[in-house]
């Protein structure tokens, strides 16, 4: 019978009868009526309307069918295509699975010749073992037994079937190879109706099972089946103990071997009993069934009581054995749904991927929620699920609706505390209803088998899980973007790249004996659950909004164990135990943690117990008096995990000396040091994501503001628009006072006069005309108030060699640029072009486009800049210490900043399949994983820049219509994004290799993507995606620590063909970093300019521009803007030769550069040496050491 | 071209007298170059820090319209870097003795396209301070045409005797240099409004003469009997009679479209017939551009989850 089952099932025939058939087609109807309902959320112009094919003659009957039904059934063609393709490409190979069948065929035979014993007394069972010539250990899962008054018996399975998602047939193929579960079943007499208690049932499996691996590694030598077998907890559970059976290849090969190494499948033998063994009432989750601890613990007394009621109940006990009694029950379940619903099994496909790609899976340790799981509540929700036992899905979905009903299934419905789902297995019956009143753990309830589906979800892994449904829902209604790629092709599994924080304590370091008791041990099984589950409650408890998501998992877990050990496991050294937290940016850096109020008795005495000498009272502003703790900030360390080092040295020591803090690993605190801070007072104690030296800026320009607006001039000022990094918190040094050597010291400004007619109607004399007006400004700003200020030349613009500009010192000691737009530059730029001849043209283009850079693009930017960072706390922090390491890697001298702010804010403005980032760290890295995976030539990066819609209406549904769509009403909209497409199509095909212009990026305030890539080269931009791809390499492989992190900010210089070291001054208090080692109340800043102002300018800068002048084209010289914020203040020039200038050439006067000739003819090449000369002799005392590659 | 390598090699023996005739020797073969003396000088650079290496300066007689300036000019292509008046001054008082420079103009900007021309046609002769010159590409002008004459022979002479000058830069380096630099971008502001008053004034008198031809046009009439009107803010006669602007077919287009609007687009049954045909070739049409999409995305292996 058993190997009947096999074959039907690998052949995908069924035993199950169609009788579903019919009613398929009835539902058809139904469908077509609840799917519009269904998917106008979601939605789309999928309403086509309909009509009768006959009207188009000349078109392919058939084409439309298709065309037409994935544009109802899917969210698109586009997204059904890729779905399509993704599922032809997960598909395991046909060869593979040929293989593979005779394996388990010939498996099945040799488990047949397995020859049955009876009646052994675990004396017998002992020396059994011990005689055997294969030393395997009988798996009992802890306690062991101890005189058991039961005997070990081996006879044949009653049944032996393949389950999991290869007997379902929706395996998919994985890179680390995938495993079969072969389920066998225990026949029913060699138990008693009360071996459910105390381990008896599992002591029994377990000897059942060692035996079985015993005679495996004799029987499949004989039969020719070379193979390695191990144990293994099925999915974590110690109780549950499996055989694993992998392929080797033999050291004699035999023709008769059957070697399945290549297909990197695996088989685990799963031993279950039969369905209805034990009573499903005495195994529910809230029962007890472990009435006495094993003898040996002095404890058991105190808990043997058994006919307390109030005995602790033992879920995970009663769980694992309900479930070892359901394999094939579920199997048929899932099989029949399989039939009854064309697209279930590519539904499972998707929802398998999706899960995997965000590290879930049935495992303890991986959330507890995998295929099974997921598949099971696909079932249930075919049969009904919604309040009124309403279906939620229906037979005739597609796989992409089942997934994205069951997706939002899980982002809406809460199955923890405000209700569960149950349903029942029983085939043929179809009740399945939303419950109210959750149990408080997550659960999916079968009332058939009394199994909640969910019972190694924890809290907090469901939580998690909650949350990427929501952000799922949310890709998949997105009407703008295609999300395919980060619903299904992206992976976020890496830690320090999906969490804001990441923790690592050691194992070892927690104290085994003192907080798992004998209580714990029966209702947790393994110290793993009991500690994982303790830190989630203190973090719970200590972190409340701070946090928004806590993941706990164990780190590096080992799968398998070998069959010469009892149990795995063995030392905790050098594992760990991982604590992933995400961060309310709103609430994480708060300084108070309220408690209740003061006449709260009960609960104030519960807050000081379990925050100790942290807890005060404190009057508010408000007049209440309550418990609080106060915590206070710092540069270097989140305030999160100050008070998590706190409460885990409270709450999880052994004893006072050992301090669990000290063991705590986090590489926050280095991501941190790498922003630099201000040299103002206390600036050590400021919070990494305050703004204070940002804001004192900000009021010195409101000021001047003010002054300029009420100027006596002859056309008044009308506008004074901001557009400098300092004044949006975006700049890699804070501002400081006088600090005149920062890079960014001078804040750009755009002033706009009244409009006026008079204005020359040429650009010279036009910029002349301004230039005057400066001066005047400068004369009325120096007559009447303290202001000082001189006028400089401007070569920003190309061609225009009359721009100047104010600079104003004011002060409070701050720096303002003034540069003046008139409503009519525009108009003469344009007409330039227009009037230009062809050859002319080009050069014209580029001006303008710098022009509108400079006067209109930075103006934009700046505003829709400053919105978004005061709107994330953390990209003001974020994308300084990314400017940080851009020019640490010397790039920041090629990219204009607004550019690199732009690449910063795609993972805030558009995360997924991430959210937002809430910490330096998380943010940094996702940019450059961003970086690092991003296709330049073949894909416009198109940003969304309107403020982000609150967290609130992330369901549609529970919004009321008219505010949401009010609220959408900024936000980028299809016609946009098709025009930014339609331009970088256009842009592609005029350079298809991208040669000219690698990056493209379009947003609302720039559709035509190019405004800050223009003057990119592409050796520039390719050394900053493999710079990228180099550090992203590092995150995955999990190698992050202090060296690693202090390598990614250290440039690789031996990539240049020459590097020149420079000399510098030492111009770090005058650039307004705070010093180390400097005690934080001895700040040297400056009170005063200095009389020239230039004298404090770093000469490296003009140097490199002047050689990037001269040598355009030849070579690319690249350097740190900011000198002073390397260690000792050095800095180099370094320069990459243009491969191409090699080339010879004829001599022209034009091409102007360094050449030399070539014997005997008219052409010249490039002059390498002389240039280095050249570099060299120009750079005078500035030159230190050149090195040459 | 020797490598690098080659280089290092060279510079260990560089003192030695072999190699500076190394250098000699191999030059002498290319004298002249489409007009052009080629003078190969040395950097009195500092030296170990690179290898040394001679440098090209092309220098030819300077030809322009202005005769009195291109009899005593030299115009030279490729001159080292960070070379001022001082370090020519050193130069030709060395090698061309007696030869005295006026003046020295750099090009360092792209004078090629003159944006005031390019926006007003009220600029039409505009005389600039310096001669044109290709970028990069710079003007020694001495006081007088013996003079340059002078240093014209003694360079030829330099050329073909196969020696190679030392070139010493005397002009500000380094770090003077950029302070130098930082500092001339500070403008002087008496300076400033001198110009600006001057260059203003220019253009303001331009701009009266046009007035002025233009109100004359406005009392002519001409050979049909025509009399060209004259609106007030205009200011050129092209800005009257030239240039039909790009914006027009624009304006066209949008009233045409206006046009469309108000037809009824479902009145008969063909148009509707007509329109779902559209309809669903469109949609067609998309079904088929977004196979096409996915069989380069197929091909770009972008269906890999792992």
């Amino acid at each position: 019978m058993s190997k009947r089952r096999i074959d039907e099932l690998s052949n995908g025939e069924s035993h199950i009868s169609d009788a579903d058939n019919e009613s398929a087609s009835a539902q058809t109807a139904e469908i077509a009526q609840q799917m519009v309902h269904y998917e106008d959320d979601a939605d789309q112009p999928t309403s086509e309307p309909r009509q009768k094919k006959s009207t188009v003659a000349n078109l392919s009957a058939q084409d439309i069918q298709i065309a037409r039904e994935t544009a109802e059934l899917f969210k698109s063609n586009i997204f059904k295509l890729q779905i399509d393709e993704l599922v032809k490409n997960l598909k395991i190979k046909d060869s593979h699975i040929k293989v593979i069948e005779k394996v388990l065929h010939r498996l099945h035979h040799i488990i047949q010749q397995v020859p049955e014993v009876e009646n052994l007394t675990l004396k017998d069972v002992e020396s059994y073992f011990h005689v055997s010539s294969n030393k395997v250990a009988v798996p009992f899962p802890d306690p062991k037994p101890f005189h058991p008054n039961y005997k070990f018996s081996f006879l044949q399975p009653s049944d032996v079937s393949l389950i999991g998602s290869f007997g379902l047939k929706t395996a998919i193929r994985q890179p680390e190879g995938s495993v079969i579960d072969m389920s066998i079943t225990m026949p029913s007499k060699l138990f008693h109706s009360k071996d459910y208690v105390n381990y008896r049932a599992f002591h029994k499996r377990a000897f059942y099972i060692g035996y079985l691996a015993d005679q495996l590694v004799t029987l499949s030598q004989e039969h020719y089946l070379p193979i390695k077998i191990s144990y293994e907890y099925v999915n974590g559970d110690k109780l549950c103990p499996a055989i694993r059976v992998e392929s080797i290849t033999p050291d004699q090969p035999n023709p008769e071997h059957l070697v399945f190494e290549k297909t990197k499948f695996s088989i685990r033998i799963i031993v279950g009993f039969e369905l209805g063994l034990f009573e499903g009432k005495k195994l529910l989750p809230d029962k007890n069934c472990i009435k006495v601890q094993s003898p040996t613990d002095q404890g058991s007394k105190m808990y043997g009581d058994h006919d307390s009621i109030q005995l602790t109940p033992t879920p995970l006990y009663n769980s694992s054995l309900l479930s070892s009694t359901t394999y094939s029950h579920y199997l048929k379940l899932l099989y029949t749904a399989k039939k009854t619903t064309e697209s279930f099994r590519d539904a499972c496909v998707l929802g398998k991927l999706w899960l995997r790609q965000r590290g879930f899976s049935s495992h303890f340790n991986e959330g507890g929620f995998g295929h099974f799981e997921f598949a099971i509540l696909m079932t249930a929700l075919l049969q009904g699920g919604g309040l009124t036992s309403n279906k939620i899905l229906l037979h005739g979905f597609s796989s992409y609706q089942l997934f994205k009903g069951t997706i939002k299934y899980l982002a809406t419905q809460d199955l923890m505390d405000e209700g569960y789902l149950s349903f029942t297995s029983a085939i043929g019956e179809t009740s399945s209803k939303y419950k109210p009143d959750g149990f408080h753990v997550p659960t999916i309830f079968d009332k058939n088998t009394k199994i909640n589906i969910l019972w190694k979800t924890t809290k907090w892994s469901y939580e998690t899980l909650r949350r990427h449904a929501q952000q799922t829902l949310v890709a998949l209604n997105d009407l703008v973007y295609d999300r395919f790629d980060s619903v299904f092709l992206q992976q976020c599994r890496t830690p320090s790249l999906t969490y804001d924080l990441t923790i690592k304590i050691p194992l070892a370091e927690l104290d085994h004996e003192k907080n798992f008791g004998p209580l714990e041990k029966i209702s947790f099984i393994s110290f793993e659950n009991f500690i994982k589950s303790k830190i989630y409650a203190i973090l719970k408890r200590g972190l409340m909004d701070r946090v928004t998501d806590i993941s706990i998992w164990i780190e590096n877990l080992i799968t398998t164990f070998s069959i010469h050990k009892r149990k795995a496991g063995g030392p905790s050294e050098g594992r760990n135990i991982v604590i992933g937290l995400l961060l309310n940016p709103l609430e994480c850096e708060r300084l108070v943690t309220k408690g209740p109020d003061n006449e709260d008795e009960v609960n104030g005495a519960k807050f000081r117990q379990f925050w100790q000498s942290k807890a005060s009272l404190r009057r508010f502003k408000d007049g209440t008096i309550q418990n609080c703790c106060i915590w206070a900030s710092s540069s270097s360390e989140p305030v999160v995990l100050s008070i998590i080092k706190f409460l885990f040295d409270l709450h999880l020591s052994s004893n006072t000396e050992t301090s669990i803090s000290s063991h705590l690993v986090s590489n926050i605190s280095e991501f941190q040091s790498y922003v630099p801070l201000p040299s103002l007072p206390a600036s050590t104690k400021q919070s990494i994501i305050s703004t204070a030296a940002f804001q004192n800026l900000n009021n010195s320009f409101d000021e001047l503001c003010k002054i300029l607006y009420s100027l006596e001039l002859p056309l008044r000022i009308k506008s004074v628009n901001p557009a400098s990094p300092s004044l949006r918190a975006t700049s890699l040094l804070q501002p400081v006072p006088f600090a005149v050597s920062n890079p960014d010291f001078f804040n750009e400004v755009i002033v706009q006069f009244e409009s006026s007619t008079k204005w020359p109607d040429e650009l010279i004399s036009l910029e002349k005309t301004k230039s005057s007006f400066l001066i005047r400004t400068l004369e009325v700003l120096q007559g009447e108030t303290n202001y000082q200020g001189f006028i400089t030349k401007d070569e920003s613009v190309p061609l225009n060699y009359a721009v100047t500009l104010l600079n104003i010192l004011t002060p409070q000691g701050y720096g303002f640029r003034i540069r003046v737009l008139t409503e009519h530059d525009e108009i003469l730029y344009l007409r330039a072009i227009e009037n230009a001849d062809h050859r002319q043209r080009p050069i014209l283009r580029d001006t303008y486009l710098r022009f509108t850079q400079k006067y209109i693009g930075s103006m934009k930017h700046h505003r829709t800049m400053n919105t978004l960072a005061f709107h994330f706390p953390f990209f003001s922090p974020t994308v300084r210490l990314f400017k940080r390491w851009m020019d640490s890697q010397l790039l920041s001298v090629h990219f204009p900043q607004e550019f690199v702010e732009l690449l910063a804010i795609k993972v805030f403005v558009d995360p997924a399949p991430y959210s937002v980032p809430s910490s330096v760290e998380s943010g940094f890295l996702r940019i450059l994983q961003f970086l690092s995976q991003w296709n330049w030539k073949e894909e416009p990066l198109i940003l969304d820049l309107s403020k982000p819609v609150d967290d609130s209406s992330l369901n549609p549904t529970t919004e009321n219509g008219t505010s949401y769509i009010d609220k959408l009403k900024d936000n980028l909209d299809v016609q946009t994004y098709q025009l930014i497409n339609t331009n970088f199509d256009k842009q592609r095909k005029t350079d298809p290799t991208a040669m000219k212009m690698q990056f493209f990026v379009g947003s609302k305030d720039d559709n035509s993507g190019i405004l800050w890539t223009n003057d990119i080269s592409l050796p520039v931009a390719t050394r900053l995606t493999s710079l990228a791809k180099v550090a992203t390499n590092l995150v995955m492989k999990g190698e992050l620590n202090h060296k690693s992190i202090k390598l990614l900010f250290t440039p690789a210089l031996a990539d240049y063909d020459f590097v020149i070291k420079v000399q510098t001054e030492d111009l770090v208090s005058s650039s307004g970093i705070a010093e180390a080692k400097v005690f934080a109340n001895v700040v040297n800043g400056r009170t005063s300019y200095p009389d020239d102002i230039t004298s404090k300018m770093d000469p490296i800068q003009w140097y490199v521009d002047e050689l990037n002048d001269k040598f355009k084209g030849q070579i690319i010289f690249s350097t740190k803007r900011f000198t002073s914020l390397n260690k000792k203040g050095s800095n180099v020039v370094t320069g990459l030769f243009n491969p191409s200038t090699v080339a010879k050439r004829k001599f022209k006067v034009s091409s102007a550069y360094n050449c030399k000739p070539v014997e005997e003819t008219e052409h010249v090449t490039f002059n390498k040496e002389s240039a280095l000369n050249e570099i060299v002799a120009l750079g005078g005392d500035l030159v230190v050491e050149v090195v040459l590659k | 071209m020797f490598t690098l390598l080659d280089i290092n090699i060279f510079s260990l023996i560089s003192l030695t007298p072999t190699l500076y005739q190394v250098h000699t020797m191999e030059l002498a073969s290319v004298q002249e170059i489409k007009g052009f003396v080629v003078l190969p000088v040395l950097f009195h650079a500092p030296s170990g820090k690179v290898p040394k290496a001679a440098h090209y300066i092309y220098i030819k007689k300077h030809s322009s319209k202005d005769e009195g300036l291109s009899s005593r000019s030299l115009f030279i292509v490729n001159i080292p870097l960070g070379s001022g008046l001082a370090t020519l001054k050193q130069f030709f008082g060395k090698h061309a003795t007696g030869a005295i420079i006026e003046s020295f103009v750099e090009c360092k900007k792209d004078s090629s396209i003159n944006l005031a021309k390019l926006t007003s046609d009220l600029v039409t002769h505009k005389q600039s301070p310096f001669p044109h010159l290709p970028n990069h590409c710079s003007l020694i002008t001495f006081i007088d045409q013996d003079a340059c004459d002078l240093a014209y022979q003694c360079i030829k002479k330099l050329v073909k005797s196969s020696r190679c000058p030392v070139w010493t830069l005397a002009d500000p380096l380094g770090s003077a240099r950029y302070r130098k630099l930082a500092q001339s971008h500070i403008l002087d502001i008496a300076q400033l409004n001198r110009s600006i008053f001057q260059d203003m004034s220019e253009f303001n008198r331009r701009e009266e003469t046009s007035y002025e031809e233009l109100s004359k046009l406005g009392s002519t009439v001409d050979e049909d009997g025509f009399i060209t009107v004259v609106g007030p803010h205009k200011k050129t006669r092209d800005e009257i009679l030239g240039r039909v602007k790009t914006n027009n077919s624009e304006i066209l287009a949008q009233a045409q479209e206006k046009m469309k609007k108000k037809e009824k687009q479902d009145f008969y049954k063909f148009q509707i017939r007509e329109k779902k045909k559209l309809e669903m070739n469109d949609l067609l049409k998309k079904f088929k551009d977004d196979q096409e999409k996915i069989k380069v995305m197929k091909e770009r292996k972008r269906f890999r989850p792992y």
